[in-house]
């Protein structure tokens, strides 16, 4: 079964389950989860919406006309609609449905618009119900989030050969960012830093140029059929310094405790617990806080930053066939902020690194 | 997500041109009795943000909130380890990293002092969950749609914008020169040939959409895996420099480009320079069945503003910019091109073209 006739019969149980009639679904190159799973459209420019029924028929809408005549060759079996005054337009589409139960997702970014002018229409939150459906993922999805884990392993190769003495940050990622297009590869995400102990955290591409000794950090996410995978890995320019290697190592092995708990039933919460418990036997533990990092990983999907996240407050059960990345990346006071992390995927007893790169501190010619 | 060059330089951007825009704003919101200006950003929509503020989130969402005088600040659901990082890339009063990004943003329009109207940027695409917290903090507030007043300030285009949106039509032009110049049989080399010329020349960002083959079909796709291209295809690619978008399109061959091509080339030329101020612009390009004109409204920094299908356009500012993109049928089958053009600031005058 393709991909998307995977998805399409998992959203009609979502409404049928939920005596929906249809879902209306928001979504922009930022969120584009829930259209590309309602529609198998992947939008670049402006906002959209779908509207999909419960016999599995799913009207598009568009405000782009560019974007509008692509959906029309790209997913033909979708209605498309350029709609320039998108929530009017989708609004009052919403009202011609009547007194039929619609669901509508996801709530926290729909455009207030919507509710304004469809008063009236019963509209409720579907967002739960389709954000589980999403979470576990068909074996179509497992193997397109594999196929994506490669990509970013490559890609980390390009990266690594990329970051030279006197490159800029922005001309690292260009040289990435061109091998995966030239892969087929159309989308990424990826923030990097470079630098020492001032390095505090990642963060876009700046003008900054790569320097002898510099830790070159970064998260690559690359995107295969609409499903994002990400590898987080560290290298020194030069060889690293017995001080980088022992930060590394106990990075390292928070990382594999996180790897190691994963199974069905334990929590988000219970895998943060066993990265974070690595760096306090060390002695570290207030660089688990929020002061110094994030997450200590995310799931990954259709969306690069999914649910959940994985901290020690999130009591979210992990489930069987969900894929997630496991990142114990924060800030070393001795080394400035270092990553390792690894995507996986959920079995029935336990879990199955996506990839295969060994999690070592890498070196580059200095 | 955003992944090309973020940063601000001064030189490029003087805070002095960024307040004048801040000025510009104030004046309308004080006209307009707005007490406070409300813009919601994240990266496929950061256009009334940045170009107030410099700032463009690379992942994520946020909101600007301005009273009628002293800077912006921005609150953005990113990670309070970033907010060096923002506080770099923008000038404003203040930025705040939060997960609850419409309740602080309403903390911090309560300094403002008494607030009865908020005008609000785009004001039906505010999500829902960043309004409620406004309508809680403020009694009887009255909550208004600021598009038409941001837009109304926002031409003519000035000096910084005119120039970094000419950096953008070159960044892009020596894409496409790589493109025209290269010997490409597949859309991913050719796509990441521009792609890469692009980054590498500090595009913010780019996005390339192809038709394959010309003799096939006119419409663009975007290549998610891999297609042979035809003997002649053609290349649309969107670039950003410093927030600011063009839209560049060119037809190109597998050979020597047909002599008909050269003539369509002068047309459009022609026909841009034509536009004058760009106020009556379906009229003038009524003799060409496929055209659009996108520039940036509200925060959409590359909106439909025009076109032949377009049956809702929008008011083209004088002196604003916009990327005009048409087709031509010549002998030699259907040709597509296009690029930026400064229209004029009053009437009589001919617009500038942007690109090469």
């Amino acid at each position: 079964m393709a991909l998307h006739d995977e998805r399409r019969a998992k959203l009609m149980d979502v409404l049928s389950q939920n005596g929906l009639d249809c879902v209306v679904l928001f979504g922009n190159a930022w969120q584009n989860d829930y259209l590309r799973y309602s529609t198998d459209f992947a939008i670049v420019e402006g906002d959209a919406f779908s509207v999909f029924h419960k016999d599995g028929t799913v009207q598009l809408f568009l405000e782009s006309a560019h974007e509008a005549d692509r959906a029309k060759i790209e997913v033909p079996g979708v209605e498309t609609s350029f709609a320039p005054d998108l929530v009017e337009t989708v609004a009052q589409h919403v009202k011609r449905l009547g007194n039929r139960s619609i669901g509508q997702a996801p709530l926290a970014v729909m455009p207030m618009g919507l509710a304004r002018i469809a008063a009236g229409s019963k509209l409720e939150d579907a967002t739960a119900a389709i954000d589980r459906a999403m979470f576990i993922k068909t074996p179509g999805e497992i193997e397109a989030v594999r196929r994506a884990t490669k990509m970013a392993e490559d890609g980390y190769k390009v990266f690594m050969d990329a970051s030279r003495v006197g490159r800029t940050e922005y001309q690292v990622i260009a040289e990435v960012e061109a091998y995966f297009r030239d892969r087929g590869c159309p989308e990424n995400f990826q923030i990097m830093g470079s630098g020492g102990v001032e390095m505090m955290g990642m963060h876009p591409p700046s003008d900054r140029k790569i320097q002898h000794g510099d830790l070159v950090t970064t998260e690559l996410t690359p995107c295969v059929d609409g499903y994002y995978s990400q590898i987080c890995r560290t290298c020194v320019v030069g060889e690293p310094t017995a001080v980088q290697q022992k930060a590394h190592a106990m990075f390292t092995e928070a990382m594999e405790a996180g790897k190691k708990i994963l199974k069905p039933g334990v929590t988000a919460a219970d895998v943060a617990k066993a990265e974070n418990d690595v760096f306090r036997k060390y002695g570290y533990g207030e660089y688990c806080s929020a002061k110094y990092t994030r997450v200590r990983g995310h799931g990954m999907g259709l969306f690069v930053d999914g649910v959940p996240a994985i901290l020690e407050d999130v009591e979210m059960v992990i489930e069987e066939n969900c894929t997630l990345i496991v990142h114990p990346n924060t800030y070393h006071p001795d080394v400035g902020y270092l990553v390792v992390g690894d995507s996986m995927v959920v079995t029935k007893n336990g879990a199955e690194m996506l990839g295969s790169m060994p999690a070592e501190l890498l070196s580059v010619r200095g | 997500m955003r992944r090309g060059l973020l940063a601000w330089s001064e030189d490029e951007t003087p805070k002095a041109a960024l307040e004048a825009r801040v000025a510009r704003m104030q004046a309308a919101m004080k006209a307009q009795g707005v007490d406070a200006l409300l813009a919601y950003t994240n990266f496929p929509r950061p256009a009334a943000v940045s170009y107030l503020t410099h700032f463009i989130p690379y992942w994520n969402q946020g909101l600007m909130v301005m009273g009628q005088s002293g800077l912006p600040s921005i609150v953005v659901a990113l990670s309070n380890r970033v907010r060096g990082w923002a506080l770099e890339t923008c000038h404003v009063d203040d930025v705040v990293c939060s997960p609850h990004i419409g309740a602080a943003a309403a903390k911090v329009v309560r300094g403002f002092g008494a607030v009865k109207k908020i005008g609000v940027v785009d004001a039906d695409r505010l999500p829902n969950g960043l309004a409620n917290p406004f309508r809680q903090a403020f009694d009887g507030l009255e909550l208004i749609d600021a598009t038409e007043l941001y837009t109304g300030a926002r031409s003519p285009a000035d000096g910084p914008e005119i120039a970094l949106t000419r950096r953008a039509a070159d960044i892009a032009d020596a894409a496409i020169d790589v493109a025209r110049t290269g010997k490409f049989t597949r859309a991913s080399a050719l796509i990441s040939a521009i792609d890469g010329s692009a980054r590498e020349n500090a595009a913010e960002e780019v996005a390339i959409a192809v038709v394959p083959d010309l003799a096939k079909g006119t419409d663009f796709i975007r290549v998610e895996g891999d297609i042979d291209l035809g003997q002649h295809y053609a290349v649309r690619a969107t670039v950003a420099y410093k927030g600011f978008w063009i839209r560049r399109t060119a037809t190109l061959s597998q050979g020597a480009a047909p002599d008909s091509w050269a003539d369509a080339a002068a047309r459009l030329r022609t026909i841009e320079a034509e536009l004058g101020t760009g106020s009556d612009i379906a009229a003038k390009m009524s003799g060409f069945k496929s055209w659009s004109a996108v520039g940036p409204l509200g925060g959409h920094p590359l909106a439909d503003l025009a076109g032949s299908g377009n049956d809702t356009p929008r008011k083209i500012g004088a002196g604003s910019i916009v990327s005009v993109s048409l087709r031509i049928d010549t002998h030699d089958g259907p040709w597509l091109g296009g690029g930026p053009v400064l229209l004029a600031s009053k009437a009589g005058q001919s617009a500038e073209i942007l690109f090469a």
